[in-house]
């Protein structure tokens, strides 16, 4: 489990000509956890809320203004998660990652995507 | 005005029997199945797909057997167009078995070009199945899943 959160890192190919469709991946080092513990592990699985619950609630995705996917998650989402996804590259424009964690809290991550000439 | 009467012991038996044994089978089948917050469809015949089948049911690729249930990775992906009259909404990773069920809902858009979405969940120790069900815009839900035996539980 982190222990610590990361600012969100984004990765995309610098080799993008127009309408291809592309894949971007954005890794987050934060700690999620579901907060669940087992009550009694010999008899049958009871979970309890043991610890406070943390986990990246939201991650919304803009392509150039727009808001091109918006993923809601759970606390069933592992610590330290890779999301990968794909976007078509229709125009020269920022693609901003933010994530919203269950608390409130936001980070945010951009990169501008360029065509190859 | 008189009814004739001719309803017999005998044809009272015989519906009886015939409708005692229709009804259950007939609400026994289910026109549709069901999912936590939806109706969805299934693939009838895995080695024979339909065309509609063939781009909506959900390709899953997610290890049979899991070793650490903190991070099993998942991709999720569909041969399904994006238009902008015709695309997938969203894809919805869910376990049954788990004490959080819902995993995340990753909602689309024409502009991702492609349904595809790959990232780590959290799975309870033992086997247990994930399901995948994905939304198009026109129509409607469509499942698959994937039995999973995870070693070390994750939740």
């Amino acid at each position: 489990m982190a222990k610590n959160i990361r600012a969100p890192r984004l990765r995309i190919s610098r080799r993008i000509k127009k309408d291809q469709v592309f894949k971007i991946k954005v890794k987050f080092d934060h700690p999620s956890f579901t907060g669940l513990g087992i009550v009694d592990d010999e008899t049958e699985p009871v979970f309890n809320r043991a610890i406070p619950v943390s986990f990246i609630r939201n991650m919304l995705v803009y392509y150039g203004e727009q808001l091109v996917s918006r993923f809601r998650m759970s606390s069933a989402i592992s610590d330290d998660p890779l999301f990968t996804f794909k976007l078509k590259a229709v125009q020269e424009a920022p693609v901003k990652v933010v994530f919203v964690d269950n608390q409130g809290k936001r980070w945010e991550t951009s990169k501008m995507i360029k065509f190859k000439k | 005005m008189l009814i004739e009467e001719d309803f017999s012991r005998r044809k009272f038996i015989r519906y009886s029997v015939i409708g005692g044994a229709v009804v259950p089978l007939l609400s026994g089948i289910p026109a549709e199945n069901e999912v936590y917050g939806g109706v969805y469809n299934t693939a009838k015949d895995m080695e024979n797909l339909t065309e509609l089948e063939r781009i909506h049911i959900p390709k899953v690729t997610l290890p049979p057997v899991v070793e650490d249930g903190t991070q099993a990775s998942i991709i999720v992906s569909l041969d399904h167009p994006m238009e902008e009259d015709h695309y997938i909404k969203s894809i919805q990773i869910l376990n049954f078995n788990d004490p959080v069920v819902i995993k995340g809902k990753f909602f689309m858009t024409p502009m991702n070009g492609e349904a595809f979405i790959s990232t780590q969940i959290r799975l309870a120790g033992g086997e247990g199945t994930v399901w995948v069900v994905a939304e198009c815009n026109k129509h409607g839900k469509w499942a698959a899943n994937r039995t999973v035996n995870v070693a070390a539980g994750g939740c």
